[in-house]
């Protein structure tokens, strides 16, 4: 084999040359831009007021000057609105695993690299979808039994009280994992995947009770900040594993109380 | 306070080696000792949990005593700025102030400054110990092993004298030290958890590369980029100086000084000395950490390196307002923090501080280090990114095994003059993983056949050491679990073998550099080898 034909086959991947504008063009530059697309979709629909809380058919709102009642039910295009809502929760939070997609991205051939990087985030996505489901329906069926304030209230609860527990440390530890998957395309791409999955399944354990209070919040945009401002204080601050339960907690707690004076006023 | 200059411990002088700096900080720290409850306990436990890989009962039992070291001059205190078993939330209190613990600073550009600081804090307290004594505080400055100068004299790389006994030699008076009812003195510079080998007298053929610095030195940057194909001096660049997770746990690259000889010497010695949560608990992380600080005004005034940015270089970069900006805070004795930024730890003689020497070890010759301004010195920043050709993985590392690397598919007789002229290589490791304190490093061979024989003196086919400081604690539950990554600077060896060397089809060989532990025990193991070019 002739040396022009394997340096063309082997050649690095070409790189900008201002170093400090690396970051920005990574492979994971683009989870930035999903978390302004879903930043977007909860800011407009808090604007036009087109999302509220979830409620079920038989459920009354849970507070009378509530303009949801039960007797409305879900339709079709409510159906729509929560699941694009959910979507946009959990793009808005995808910036938080983007250490973790650029790490497998980087010990991946240059070919591959946008690839896996795909494949990471369609495993933590998945995880988070499956997990959407579960959620969206809980607090669908919560909200519509115990009325919307209630929801709030005792999801702001387990929301706290999980930040105590060590099943939230060992999950919020776990969200660090980075993985240097093989360099076959194929079987790096499925253990990607893999590695996706498992990346949100640890997120999901670690977050669920703020995902939930922000759907039973009715994605008010002050709730989604603070949810993600809980979660990316946890991923920055040091000891890993300990997710700062006194500040945390606190903060959560206002949260809370946040939703339910808007959830009353509104 | 004058200039004080920190010395070899090991000089020439008094033949038993304790020199007056060594016995005034074997008093202060027997008074250190003292303002540490429990201690004698932990160690007790500490060797009892060590050979069980640290079951939850017994690690709980060290948190127990742990979370009573809450006086800063106490070295109880002091050894816990550097990590700690307790959790947090149950970290003690000092005149209302809460304990500063778990602060130390590995994998990246920071490991050195933060260390420096780190050793000036402690010495201002075992300075103000030898004050209480009625001692010459204000000459006194902690020693260093020079166990990376061994080349001049091989007695280097055992402990320095004092450091081995249990009771003090005859003659030695340590002030404040009492006899114990057998009437002999105790030795406070004694820790009872060491590996026995590591107090010996070395032997003739005895392994060096641990105490080695030559590899560091000879590093043509002082830190890169991240996921640069690079191994720097200090580390890989830490561009958001907030974000502490960076700092303390998940950085990219460890800077070849971290890794050998400050990784390999702390498990060569091991003991408390294996583990970040117990390190400072032993005398020797003290000297060890001199002379790690050593090697660094080595690497800037001797070998012409310098500090980053000290020419003005960088301006306006994220690296330059991380390296500027980022705390490092220790609380004092009297109740304050003190805060220093990495600039303030740079210029030694404004520090008040000097070595005796900071004359290298012999090295080989190199070209000297990249002129300044021109857009590298002293980082490598502007390097494309390593591609991985050839990998092997996931595998156990119980002792001495080859390894196949290769691409699985291809043209595997492609041959070095394939690549790029002038290609750098790298042979990187992923998800290092252990579940117990590694108890020793591994010497890294590349491209040997199966019957040839891996010597060290062979530089073509050496690559270096795999030194697994802290593997352990980033391997447990209670972690991040991903084990921790190496990376070995292998273009010497693929330029020395390029008339056969094969990159998509080679080998790597892993020895044990102490045979002798039982190697299954730690159950090693690595995710990934990788080897990959530039």
């Amino acid at each position: 084999m002739t040396g022009t034909a394997t340096t063309r086959r082997w050649a690095p991947a070409a790189v900008p040359r201002r170093w400090h504008t690396v970051r920005i063009r990574g492979p994971e530059w683009w989870l930035w831009a999903v978390a302004g697309a879903g930043w977007v979709v909860i800011l407009t629909s808090a604007v036009l007021g087109v999302l509220d809380a979830p409620s079920a058919p038989a459920a009354t709102s849970g507070h009378a000057g509530h303009h949801h009642t039960g007797a409305q039910g879900v339709g079709l295009g409510d159906l729509g609105l929560h699941s694009l809502a959910w979507l946009a929760m959990v793009a808005v939070m995808a910036p938080l695993i983007a250490r973790n997609v650029r790490y497998v991205a980087m010990r991946s051939p240059g070919r591959d690299r946008a690839g896996v990087s795909v494949d990471v985030v369609a495993g933590w996505a998945l995880a988070w979808g499956a997990a959407a489901i579960v959620l969206g329906v809980g607090t669908w069926l919560l909200a519509g039994s115990a009325g919307e304030l209630a929801a709030i209230g005792l999801l702001t609860g387990i929301a706290v009280a999980w930040q105590y527990s060590s099943r939230k440390r060992l999950s919020l530890a776990r969200c660090h994992r980075v993985l240097a998957p093989p360099l076959d395309r194929q079987e790096s791409r499925r253990v990607s995947r893999r590695f996706g999955v498992g990346l949100g399944r640890d997120c999901v354990l670690s977050c669920w009770p703020l995902m939930a209070l922000m759907a039973v919040a009715g994605h008010n945009p002050l709730v989604v900040a603070s949810s993600v401002g809980v979660a990316w204080y946890e991923r920055c601050r040091r000891p890993h594993h300990a997710p700062g339960t006194r500040e945390t907690s606190l903060v959560i707690a206002a949260t809370g109380a946040t939703a339910l004076v808007a959830a009353y006023l509104l | 306070m004058a200039n004080v200059t920190r010395r070899a411990a090991w000089r020439t002088g008094r033949v038993n080696g304790w020199h007056d700096d060594l016995i005034w900080f074997a008093a202060a720290y027997h008074r250190m000792r003292a303002l540490t409850p429990g201690l004698d306990d932990f160690f007790r436990i500490f060797r009892e949990a060590q050979p069980q890989r640290f079951p939850r009962a017994l690690v709980q039992q060290l948190v127990d005593i742990a979370r009573q070291w809450g006086d800063p001059m106490s070295i109880g205190y002091q050894s816990q700025v550097h990590g700690t078993f307790v959790p947090s939330q149950a970290w003690p209190r000092h005149q209302g102030k809460k304990a500063l613990w778990q602060e130390c600073a590995h994998n990246h550009w920071f490991f050195l400054p933060w260390h420096r600081a780190y050793l000036l804090e402690f010495e201002a307290v075992v300075r103000e110990h030898i004050r209480q004594l009625g001692g010459p505080a204000d000459q006194w400055a902690l020693p260093y092993w020079n166990y990376s100068d061994h080349a001049r004299d091989r007695r280097r790389l055992g402990l320095p004298l004092p450091l081995r006994g249990e009771t003090l030699p005859a003659g030695v008076v340590v002030p404040g030290v009492e006899a114990r009812p057998d009437g002999k003195f105790p030795n406070p510079l004694f820790n009872p958890t060491r590996r026995a080998r590591a107090a010996a007298e070395p032997q003739p053929g005895e392994d060096t590369e641990w105490a080695t610095a030559a590899e560091a030195l000879l590093r043509p940057h002082y830190a890169n980029q991240e996921d640069t194909g690079f191994v720097s001096f200090g580390g890989g660049v830490i561009e958001n100086p907030n974000n502490a997770a960076l700092f303390h746990d998940s950085a990219s690259e460890l800077g070849q000084l971290d890794a050998q000889p400050h990784g390999s010497v702390h498990i060569r010695v091991n003991g408390t000395m294996a583990l970040f949560e117990a390190a400072g608990l032993d005398p020797v992380f003290w000297l060890h950490h001199s002379n790690v600080d050593r090697l660094w005004e080595t690497y800037a005034h001797d070998l012409g390196h310098g500090y980053p940015f000290e020419d003005g270089e960088g301006a306006g970069t994220a690296a330059r307002k991380s390296w500027e900006s980022r705390q490092f805070r220790f609380l004092r004795p009297d109740a304050t923090t003190s805060t220093w930024i990495a600039p303030q730890v740079l210029d030694v003689t404004s520090l008040k501080y000097g070595y005796d020497t900071t004359a290298p070890p012999p090295l080989p010759a190199t070209p000297p280090p990249p002129p300044r301004g021109s857009g590298i010195a002293p980082f490598g920043l502007d390097d494309p990114r390593p591609d991985a050709v050839a990998s092997a993985g996931p595998l156990p590392l119980a002792g001495e095994q080859d390894v196949a690397v290769s691409a699985g598919g291809g043209d595997q007789g492609l041959g070095v003059d394939s690549f790029r002229p002038g290609a750098r290589w790298l042979l990187r490791f992923d998800g290092i993983r252990s579940s117990g304190p590694a108890p020793t490093s591994y010497r890294v061979f590349l491209g040997l056949g199966p019957d040839e024989a891996a010597d060290p003196e062979d530089a073509a086919h050496y690559a270096g050491l795999l030194s697994l400081f802290g593997v352990y604690e980033a391997s447990r539950d209670d972690g991040v679990g991903s084990g921790q990554r190496r990376q070995l600077d292998v273009t010497p060896q693929v330029e020395a073998q390029a008339a056969t060397f094969r990159p998509l089809a080679t080998s790597v060989r892993l020895t044990p550099l102490d045979p002798s532990p039982d190697l299954a025990d730690s159950e090693l193991s690595i995710e990934r080898i990788a080897l990959e070019f530039t």
